[in-house]
Order: structure tokens, then C-alpha cells, then sequence
């Protein structure tokens, strides 16, 4: 399967609400580090279940790696399409760190031996070995984060999909975060507002505004347009701001 | 309230904290510890009424399980006492229909209708402390999974599975909730009953609403109902030892049923 994906045309709405996505598409190529930027509301966590079937489109199509997302076609998706929630404690759910990232692929009819290997191999690439026998609710928010995504790891998807995987975390565990991020080969999609990471780690940015693609281009273009920025309820990084002074 | 809130979670994660011990019960197939929590429930609760005495012979299975899953029995006695408020209210009706009378002893006269109560009370007790028994030797996911093994349809197993972690996910909410409230009480000790019903209904929107996003968790990781087999559950394959527990468990438990030991003994 090829690490891609598009979205054409896509319209969703949710029951008896307004339209969260309008006429949304874009396509995500092999190995792209892409951020989804939006104000709250914008439809960044819509789009985010929208790629791997949570929710289904009300018209328009969505392709991963060259499967059509179907009713048919989900599991085949949600094995290559790794989702990690903004709140880590909905994402945790068994009794032990290890149990948790054990369960996807124990899934996938897979050996014991082959489970075990992913789970170790996804623990030691998040760095969480030393957490294996606690209690997910236990953890710490960088931890619960980091578990989290080793979940996700744990099932080899070719394309991750993050959603505001900085909220909550201190100054080190945020930046600790970035730098994993960072070392990930997968195919990226990041839907933040999180101006600064963005720009630490997403050479393309795709900007939502009220469930439609303002725009979608170079994460430096992107930021040097203040007025469409604002138009879309955000701003330039810290970092960004930093330089006009 | 706090307090009882922190002590339900507590509870609820010890016992998984129990079960992943390398106690003499873990070590044992969560499938035959399944068959004899049944053929105990079913002998227990068959046990006629007049055989109240002997009733209470079959207490040795919960006290020996709770000392082989390293659980004080004082412990467990204290967890399976909740039941009684729920038992007494289904049994006491028996008091004002079964007026016969069973024994007269120094002038007081005891009613077939206490008799009952107490059989009734001492039976959901004793369920309670073989089902509290086989959840910490075995944890809930263990248990779940060994009801699915020996042929329970796998949606009952979920359902029961994903209930019981419900419970601990509305004990959360719960806390949050009762926490935020008690930051705005200022001065006031105690809510009014209207403001108590809109709690409950946001408690149960927002136990719903997390529980949705768990399920969204789940069906992401490939989740259709069938709850999978983990590597680390170390009771997997059966062994002799399995099948002596069994057999010796089920044949105890039917002696207990079928002899007359009371009269034995008596």
C-alpha cells in the first residue's frame, strides 16, 4: 500500500448541526509532514476521523494508499492509518501500559512472539520501557501522550494522524515530543494550532477555516500572510513574532 | 464524597492490581477457575432453604481462594457486605409473607420468613465473594476472556467487559464532577435536590460522551467485538494442574451440595 492520501470534495456534517467540513481536499503524499491548522471549531478533528472511518463522509471521497474508504475497506484502512486522540486518557483503556499497546496488534492475527516484539519495539521508540507494568490512568501527561502514540506504533501504520498531541504537556515533555515527532518516517498529518510546532516540524500547512481549505502551501508562505492568518483565528509563532522585533 | 469517590477507584484498580500477582490462583487457567465460580454458584444457590446450616459450609471455597489469590479474608468479607443492602430489600418482603413458624427458642419466635432473609442474605454474600475471588485472581479482561473461551458469545463478553470498565470511567466523571461543584459551594454544605438531579444527568451525558471517544479509540485499533488474546496473560495453556483444581473443586462442591453433612455432623 503507498503512504498516501486524498481527500476529494468532502462534505460532513454532523446530526442536526451545521456543516463541519465543506468541499475539503487535499492530497497527502509519501512521507509528508503535514499540519492541519484551524481556530477551535474549524474542523481539524472532523477531517482527522473522517481518514480512517470514525466518520464517514456525507459526499465526496476519501482514498488511503489507493483503497476507497468504505464500510468494507475499514480495517484495511485503520491498520495503515494510525489515529492518536487529543486526550490520551480516551485512547488508554486496558489495565497495563503493556496490555494497551499489545491490543492493536493482537488484533491482527498475529503470533504471541510477533505481538510482543511490536510492543517492545514501540515502547523502546517512545522511550517508555520503564513504564510497562503501570496503570495507564497512573501516568503523567507526557507519559499518557507517549503511550499514546506507542499504541498507534505498535500496529506499523504508514500514515499517523496526531490531534493537538501538544495540549496539555509541560515545556520538556512538549518539546521531548517534537523530537520524537520528528524521528517518525511516517507519512505525518497534525492537526494543531500550535503555531510553533508547526513550524519546527510541518514544511506544508493545510489552513481550515470554518470547514473550508483557506489555504494549503508551504508552511513559510503560510506564515508570512499575517492577514490571512488572523482571518483563520490565529497567529504567527512566537518564534515568527520574535524575528519582527 | 470525595473521599468514597477516591476509595471506589482505589478498589476498582486494586483488584487489577490483585490479579496480576504470581499468586497460587493466578497461576491457574482463568477457564477453570470460571467452571468451578459456576458449578459453586449453581451448588450454593440450589441449596435448599432447611439446609441454612450447611449453607455456610460453603464458605470454604471463598476463604481458601482468597488465601491462594493473597487476599485477606477480612478483606474480602468487607467488599462483598455492599451487597446486603440490595439483597435485604429484595428479601424482606419474605418476612411478611412466610409467617410460619420454624423455631421457638426462649420465647422468641423465628419465622420461616427470617429464615429465608438470612439464607437469601448469605447466598448473595458468598456469590459475591466467589465472583470478587475470580476477578482478582484473573483481572476483568482475564475473566471476560476466559467466559469467551468456553463458549459465552463474544458480545456478552464484551458487554460485560466494557460495562465493568464503564463503572470506572463514571466513578472518574463522578469525581471530576463533585469536585468542581464542591470548588463553587463556598459556604454551603450540602446541594439541593433539584441540582442533585441535573448533576446525575450530566454525570450520565458525560460518561457517555467519554465512553463514545473509548470506542472510537478502540475501533481505530481494528476493535469489531471479539476481545483478543494478550501474550502476557500467563495462564494460557492448560496444564495438570488446572485440571486437579478442577476436578477436586467440583467434586467438592457437589459432596457439599448432595451429602447431608449437618446430619453427619450432627
Amino acid at each position: 500500500m503507498h503512504h498516501y492520501l486524498t481527500f476529494n470534495d468532502i462534505h460532513f456534517h454532523y446530526p442536526h448541526a451545521e456543516e463541519a467540513l465543506r468541499g475539503v481536499s487535499f492530497t497527502l503524499h509519501h512521507g509528508e509532514h503535514v499540519a492541519i491548522a484551524g481556530a477551535n471549531g474549524a474542523g481539524k478533528s472532523t477531517l482527522l476521523m473522517l481518514c480512517n472511518g470514525l466518520l464517514m463522509p456525507t459526499s465526496g471521497w476519501v482514498d488511503v494508499g489507493g483503497v476507497r474508504l468504505t464500510e468494507q475497506s475499514l480495517q484495511t484502512i485503520r491498520q495503515q492509518v494510525g489515529l492518536i486522540f487529543q486526550d490520551a486518557d480516551n485512547q488508554l483503556f486496558m489495565p497495563t501500559v503493556e496490555e494497551d499497546i499489545a491490543f492493536g496488534p493482537s488484533l491482527m492475527h498475529l503470533t504471541d512472539e510477533e505481538v510482543a516484539t511490536r510492543t517492545s519495539q514501540a515502547m523502546h521508540e517512545v522511550g517508555i520501557e520503564h513504564l510497562r507494568g503501570r496503570e495507564p490512568h497512573s501516568l503523567s501527561g507526557g507519559e499518557k501522550r507517549r503511550t499514546a502514540i506507542a499504541t498507534v506504533l505498535a500496529m506499523t501504520p504508514s500514515i499517523l494522524l496526531l490531534d493537538e498531541p501538544t495540549t496539555g504537556l509541560d515545556p520538556r515533555s512538549r518539546r521531548q515530543l517534537i523530537a520524537l515527532l520528528r524521528s517518525f518516517r511516517h507519512t505525518m498529518l497534525i492537526a494543531t494550532h500550535d503555531m510553533d510546532m508547526i513550524a519546527d516540524l510541518c514544511p506544508r500547512t493545510i489552513l481550515l477555516n470554518e470547514g473550508v481549505v483557506a489555504a494549503d502551501a508551504p508552511t513559510e508562505k503560510i506564515f508570512d500572510d499575517a492577514s490571512l492568518l488572523e482571518r483563520c483565528g490565529l497567529e504567527r509563532p512566537l518564534s515568527w513574532q520574535a524575528r519582527e522585533f | 464524597m470525595s473521599r468514597r469517590l477516591y476509595e471506589a477507584l482505589h478498589l476498582i484498580d486494586a483488584t487489577e492490581h490483585t490479579a496480576r500477582q504470581k499468586t497460587p490462583l493466578a497461576q491457574i487457567d482463568a477457564r477453570a477457575k470460571m467452571v468451578v465460580l459456576l458449578t459453586f454458584l449453581l451448588t450454593m444457590l440450589s441449596l435448599p432453604v432447611e439446609r441454612l446450616s450447611e449453607l455456610m459450609l460453603f464458605a470454604i471455597y471463598p476463604i481458601t481462594m482468597a488465601a491462594a489469590a493473597g487476599i485477606g479474608y477480612g478483606q474480602l468479607l468487607r467488599r462483598s457486605l455492599i451487597i446486603i443492602p440490595f439483597v435485604a430489600l429484595i428479601a424482606l418482603p419474605n418476612i411478611l409473607y412466610q409467617r410460619e413458624p420454624v423455631l421457638v427458642e426462649g420465647g422468641v419466635v423465628i419465622t420461616r420468613g427470617w429464615i429465608t432473609l438470612l439464607a437469601i442474605t448469605l447466598r448473595g454474600v458468598l456469590a459475591v465473594q466467589g465472583v470478587v475471588v475470580m476477578i482478582a485472581s484473573t483481572g476483568l479482561y482475564g475473566t471476560c476472556r476466559a467466559m469467551q473461551r468456553l463458549g459465552v458469545p463474544y458480545i456478552l463478553a464484551s458487554q460485560i467487559y466494557l460495562t465493568l470498565r464503564y463503572i470506572r470511567l463514571m466513578v472518574e466523571q463522578a469525581l471530576h464532577l463533585q469536585q468542581a461543584v464542591e470548588s463553587r459551594l463556598f459556604s454551603r454544605k450540602t446541594l439541593p435536590l433539584t441540582l442533585w438531579a441535573r448533576l446525575t444527568g450530566r454525570l450520565l451525558l458525560l460518561s457517555i460522551g467519554r465512553g463514545e471517544a473509548v470506542g472510537r479509540a478502540m475501533a481505530s485499533r481494528g476493535f469489531v467485538g471479539q476481545m483478543p488474546q494478550l501474550p502476557y496473560h500467563h495462564t494460557r495453556r492448560w496444564r495438570r494442574r488446572d485440571s486437579v483444581y478442577l476436578v477436586v473443586w467440583c467434586c467438592t462442591l457437589l459432596c457439599l451440595r448432595v451429602l447431608h453433612f449437618a446430619e453427619m455432623i450432627f
